[in-house]
């Protein structure tokens, strides 16, 4: 089993990305996630909290009961999201700090010994004494650390306990348990929570520790705001004066890696593989101290990361390595001195990159079809009346009284529509929104030219869904092989029958208008 | 071959002689095979090609008409043709004079047009010849009431 621990809002971004790469297929079997934020309100929070209960439900709407999907991968990935009687149901988020919790509640300030007062000073200023840290720690991640090194005292409360167990049951097993933390390390929360999160793991598994295997992300800065923004005076209680401030993420990285590095240099190692990301060129936010209002947009630091997860998931991990990688300086005009990320470019030890490829594609594929013209088509009063225009539909479901335009049925593709319409396709605009040229995976003419007109990905371009654009080569004849594509899947695909017939039936399809227009494997 | 026109055994009219008849409606079938089997070659070839030249671009094109299909109305022309050749070789051999030419013609025409028209819906059936994403359009009479939905939305 597989758990990954999103810490902090750069953390969630990440986890985001991993439930994407998930629905396409890539993800492990199963996953277990748990997000560390005491800013339970962020906006990249919620809308991660979203994404998940979105990805349950469609896994539950298109595998009921485990069913396969034939051979696709879709969706395949069981999430546990350590739910409990009491709690609510969807993504747990656990924070080391209480709400309207001040720094000095958190260590118990008042209570102190006036010595211990004093040693507290040497570490914190009065305003970050009385700093409110239910809106995360602001890049602060001495704050954090102090505050996450009281893990320990949360070993028995829920999710700890029940992430105990599950491990230890793990570990005695000979597959063992893996781990992977996420976080950026120039931040606050994840900053803080790396180390003591994996020092604290490691003590879980009383018997074979070997088995437990924990990875980390490591985010170095990929983004920034504007100095001034972060400085300007706030309104709660000089909130913006004590938030992150982008002027220090250099310093703050700085100190991270120089910390990295000498727990390496003491063999006090606890990471069985660290990747380091990060971007040359970071991309500008809008500055939120915290709350709803911190909604960063995705970017493609964010795939890599999630990729690195999976990655980590795959391997066998013989070496406690940390690993990196670069792509090749771009030459092109315009883009001189600055990287760019191309397929070939995606940093892979163990998953495969056709592989990984393929299933991005198809996945966006099937997205593609469905919201541009199958979800469209199954809306028409037409198909109740002559099903015989479409053989796959009248072949596989109305001859079979399976319709699809029940109401249920319609229900179940306005699920699928959602989840393409309202978290991927915008996921994928905002990891190729970057100055240029820089993200040259999808083609983000197809996803940007007819959003207007209300289409997610432009028809006229489904054999052009990968980079570059060519727009000469854009034809409504791809909708039409499309179609033909469908009609030609083998009755025997699988999917069962409805909901699930139906994304298999379009995942199939999908899979040889690839073989055929992108010359490329099956997944 | 003459056995193709087997109802028109005898003469349309008292005076035309049983022999010339016989090699009158001999002369016919053969015309009639060739101008059935090049309508139907010609009907199945121009469908074939309009049929892959019928794109679905768009929802609405899934159900509208299907044109290609009426490239089995040169039938149509085939029968006209087949009077005209009957019409032309009947004073020829018979005389201006010969009754029972608007019968012969008539039936002839006729008999030419259904041909046309089963051989080249046959033909249209031959697999490869509609394009699997129209494969139930030609057999709409027969699957029209097949799958549709009853009930509530």
């Amino acid at each position: 089993m597989t758990t990954l621990i999103s810490a902090g809002g750069t953390g969630t971004r990440i986890l985001e990305a991993v439930l994407h790469l998930c629905a396409a297929g890539l993800g492990p079997d199963k996953l277990r996630l748990l997000v560390i934020d005491p800013d339970a309100s962020n906006g990249n929070g919620t809308r991660a909290k979203e994404l998940v209960n979105k990805y349950v439900e469609c896994r539950r709407t298109f595998r009921p009961a485990g069913q396969e999907l034939g051979k696709l991968p879709f969706f395949r990935t069981v999430l546990d999201l350590l739910e409990t009687e009491d709690a609510e149901a969807g993504l747990k988020v656990w924070s080391p700090v209480g709400p309207n919790k001040r720094f000095a509640d958190v260590v118990n300030f008042p209570l102190l010994a006036p010595m211990a007062k004093d040693i507290v000073h040497l570490f914190f200023t009065d305003d970050e004494l009385i700093m409110k840290t239910d809106i995360g720690f602001r890049g602060h991640p001495a704050i954090g650390a102090a505050a996450m090194s009281l893990l320990w005292l949360y070993r028995h409360q829920k999710p700890w306990s029940q992430l105990t167990e599950k491990i230890k049951t793990e570990v005695s097993e000979p597959e063992g348990s893996k781990v992977i933390i996420v976080g950026s390390v120039f931040g606050g929360t994840g900053a803080s929570a790396i180390h003591p999160l994996a020092r604290f793991l490691r003590t879980m598994p009383e018997t074979n520790r070997d088995r437990l295997k924990i990875g980390v992300v490591a985010l170095v800065p990929y983004f920034q705001f504007r100095a001034a923004a972060a400085a300007a005076p706030g309104q709660e209680g000089g909130a913006r004066q004590l938030g992150a401030r982008a002027e220090y993420f250099p310093v703050a990285t700085r100190a991270a890696v120089q910390f990295y590095h000498h727990l390496r240099e003491n063999n006090d190692w606890e990471f069985d593989a660290m990747y380091w990301l990060g971007d040359d060129s970071p991309a500008e936010v809008l500055y939120e101290v915290g709350g709803p209002g911190q909604k960063n947009p995705a970017h493609f630091v964010d795939l890599l990361a999630a990729l690195a997860c999976l990655d980590f998931f795959a391997g066998d991990l013989a070496t406690k390595a940390c690993r990196y990688a670069g792509p090749e300086e771009c030459t092109d005009e315009g883009l001189k001195n600055k990287n760019v990320v191309r397929w070939m470019d995606l940093p892979f030890l163990e998953l495969d990159r056709d592989r990984v490829g393929t299933c991005l594609l198809q996945f966006a594929l099937t997205g593609a079809a469905h919201l541009g013209f199958f979800e469209p088509l199954l809306k028409k009063e037409d198909i109740d009346q002559k099903p015989y225009c479409l053989p796959w539909y009248f072949e596989r479901f109305a001859t079979k009284k399976d319709w699809l335009t029940s109401a249920e049925g319609r229900a179940k593709f306005a699920l699928l529509s959602e989840f393409f319409r309202g978290y991927h396709y915008p996921w994928w605009r905002e990891i190729h929104c970057t100055e240029g040229d820089r993200v040259r995976l999808l083609n983000r003419f197809a996803l940007n030219a007819r959003l207007q007109e209300g289409f997610q990905v432009d028809p006229s371009r489904l054999a052009n869904l990968l980079y570059p654009d060519s727009a000469a080569d854009a034809s409504l004849d791809s909708m039409d092989r499309f179609f033909s594509d469908a009609v030609h899947v083998a009755k025997a695909a699988g999917g069962g029958g409805g909901a699930s017939a139906y994304l298999t039936l379009l995942g199939e399809a999908a899979a040889r208008f690839i073989r055929r227009q992108y010359k490329k494997k099956e997944s | 071959m003459n056995r193709i026109f087997f109802w028109m055994h005898d003469p349309p009219d008292g005076n035309i002689l049983g022999e010339d008849w016989e090699q009158y409606l001999n002369s016919m079938a053969a015309s009639y095979i060739l101008v059935v089997l090049l309508a139907v070659l010609a009907t199945v070839l121009i469908y074939r090609a309009a049929a892959a030249r019928k794109k679905i671009h768009a929802p609405p094109d899934v159900f509208a008409p299907y044109t290609p299909i009426y490239w089995l109305c040169l039938s149509v022309p085939a029968g006209i043709v087949m009077a005209m050749i009957c019409i032309w070789t009947y004073g020829e051999k018979f005389g201006d004079q010969a009754g029972g030419l608007t019968y012969t013609a008539t039936t002839l025409a006729l008999w030419t047009f259904l041909g046309c028209l089963l051989l080249g819906y046959l033909g249209i059936l031959i697999p490869g010849i509609t394009p699997p994403k129209f494969r139930y359009r030609p057999l709409w009479p027969f699957c029209r009431k097949r799958g549709l939905r009853t009930g509530g939305k």
